[in-house]
């Protein structure tokens, strides 16, 4: 009984320490995605941007905080190219993302001194900075990692409250009212795409001084990861407004990793996960079109009895 | 107050196939406090003419003024601080997944550069309630109530009182009630009336009826094939008739006048 109440112990600290470093990402995405309505692949490559640049500098002797959000203005600044291609040269949004995605690549390898890996083993990070005395390490990450995500999150509601933030949300909703308004939407697109990045390359420095390396490959399918957790924290916490569509976006990456940890007990190979992941998208997504055909169907079936 | 120099917009200029003229040196000017209707065909150049007001054509040729100033070459979101407007699609004109206060807010500061100031303010919800009173559709109540839950109706009203929130130069009406149920029609029509009556608001509204283009407005244009063919204001417009109207579409050598004109 109580080895069972350890393992729930441990898969529920994983999945928060997890949930908490990729809720980042998700709320980035979400920005993306969700508030300005871009299917902006650019995160792809900017998640890894942000780690490779983070796990530079601080192997080159920067301070950890520094690197931290130099990684975050890489990417911001990755978005704001995505976003120029787009609005300035015409590029179709998905394309757009997915060229910054690709050039990316070797920028970051660039970044990441021409190897694909950079270990930060012995170098400071901002967890072995602030020791907080536990006795286990892990709920030490935890803590830190939660203060900065209740900082972006109170960030985040703040701005997208203000005349800018209400600005943004506005073109991404309904871009000819947003015109008519008097809203240069394509300066929002650009801020936008910024932010998302930003919050991106945040999230993949944040991952990168966690586990103690970045990899040049880290950022592949974050998109999925991304989408994942924004959906299902729609599906089970709601979207009423924007404060709690942000607190469903981070719950959903939190119950993301649950539902991942219970699976990898179950036997889940972890090669399969992406799979598994798209899966679950396309099980969420299709579900209202399917219950609608269910009804419809039933309906039929009684108008004939 | 509004005027438009020999305006010409030609669509699909390079290819000499699907070429086409939407308006052939148009020039047309409106007096402060007027309030024209619009009527014509389909491709009479109704929608081109509004579009090229509003910014979102450039026009090949010519030139526009509002109040002296120079936009033909401002961009759409520029030209937004002169403007107020409504269009055919009652969800066009708001944004769904934001609450009636927050679009509202929107529309008072159309024009202005956004700030990092928090978006809304006591002061403001005031005002937003004393406007949403006028309406009688009971919206003062839901200011928190997202937009998307409200009715088509509803959301042109809404819209109407957000072009008209901050008074602007001229109100562009795009056939904006042709979406609607009769009814609903009716009672976002009269609003229109009594808000550019109350505020004395130059108005251009284009319509499919001609009925309400004969009975609203002081003066009534018609278009056909990119030119305007009639102008009637004044005395004449006043004691105008459907009877009239139709005999003078004969004089004016009509050549495409649409059934749905006719039958409305």
């Amino acid at each position: 009984m109580s080895d069972l109440l350890n393992d729930i112990t441990y898969l529920l600290t994983d999945a928060l320490e997890l949930g908490l470093i990729w809720s980042l990402l998700a709320l980035g995405i979400f920005v993306s995605f969700k508030v300005l309505d871009y299917a902006d692949m650019t995160c792809e490559s900017s998640f890894a941007l942000g780690g490779a640049t983070c796990a530079t500098m601080i192997i080159n002797g920067f301070d950890p905080f520094v690197a931290l959000i130099c990684g975050s203005l890489a990417s911001f600044l990755a978005g704001i190219i995505t976003g120029l291609l787009h609005v300035k040269l015409k590029i179709p949004a998905l394309l757009s993302g997915i060229i910054t995605m690709i050039g990316l690549y070797s920028i970051n390898l660039r970044v990441m001194m021409n190897k694909a890996n950079l270990s930060l083993i012995n170098q400071d990070t901002i967890f072995s900075l602030i020791n907080l005395n536990l006795s286990i390490p892990q709920y030490g990450r935890i803590i830190i990692s939660l203060i900065i995500v209740l900082v972006i999150f109170f960030v985040m509601y703040y701005f997208f409250g203000t005349e800018i933030g209400m600005s943004l949300r506005a073109t991404g909703m309904n871009m000819n009212m947003a015109k008519a308004s008097g809203i240069n939407t394509s300066v929002m697109i650009v801020l936008g795409l910024g932010i998302s990045n930003g919050l991106i390359g945040l999230g993949g420095g944040l991952l990168t001084q966690s586990q103690g390396f970045a990899d040049i490959n880290m950022g592949k399918g974050v998109i999925i990861i991304g989408l994942a957790a924004i959906i299902v924290g729609e599906v089970i916490f709601g979207k009423r407004s924007f404060k709690n569509r942000l607190i469903s976006t981070i719950l959903g990456t939190f119950l993301y990793y649950i539902l991942l940890g219970i699976a990898m007990r179950l036997g889940l190979d972890p090669n399969d996960l992406k799979l598994l992941s798209a899966i679950l998208i396309i099980i969420i997504l299709a579900s209202p079109l399917l219950k609608k055909q269910l009804l419809s169907n039933k309906n039929r079936g009684a108008q004939h009895a | 107050m509004l005027k438009l120099e020999n305006i010409t917009k030609i669509f699909n200029q390079d290819d000499k196939v699907n070429q086409k003229i939407a308006l052939n040196n148009v020039s047309f000017s409106m007096e402060e406090g007027e309030f024209v209707t619009v009527i014509g065909g389909n491709g009479s150049g109704k929608s081109t003419l509004m579009n090229i007001i509003s910014g979102l054509y450039t026009p090949e040729e010519g030139k526009i003024f509002i109040d002296n100033i120079d936009v033909t070459k401002m961009k759409e979101h520029q030209r937004a601080k002169f403007l107020g407007r409504v269009f055919q699609d009652p969800l066009m004109g708001t944004a769904f997944d934001m609450s009636i206060e927050e679009n509202m807010s929107l529309a008072l500061r159309r024009g202005k550069t956004p700030t990092l100031k928090w978006g809304f303010n006591e002061q403001n919800r005031q005002l937003f309630i004393n406007k949403l009173e006028d309406l009688n559709l009971g919206l003062e109540k839901r200011l928190t109530h997202k937009v998307g839950l409200l009715s088509g109706g509803q959301r042109q009203a809404l819209t109407l009182i957000m072009a008209t929130i901050k008074k602007p130069k001229l109100l562009l009406l795009d056939e904006h009630t042709a979406a609607l149920d009769p009814k609903t029609a009716k009672i976002v029509l009269d609003l229109t009336l009594s808000l550019v009556k109350e505020f004395n608001i130059t108005t251009l509204m284009i319509t499919h009826n001609l009925r309400d283009a004969i009975k609203y407005g002081d003066r009534l244009i018609m278009l056909n094939e990119g030119r305007i063919i009639l102008d009637i204001k004044g005395e004449e417009k006043k004691n105008l008739t459907i009877t009239d109207l139709l005999k003078r579409f004969d004089e004016s050598s009509l050549t495409n006048l649409d059934d749905r004109l006719l039958l409305s």
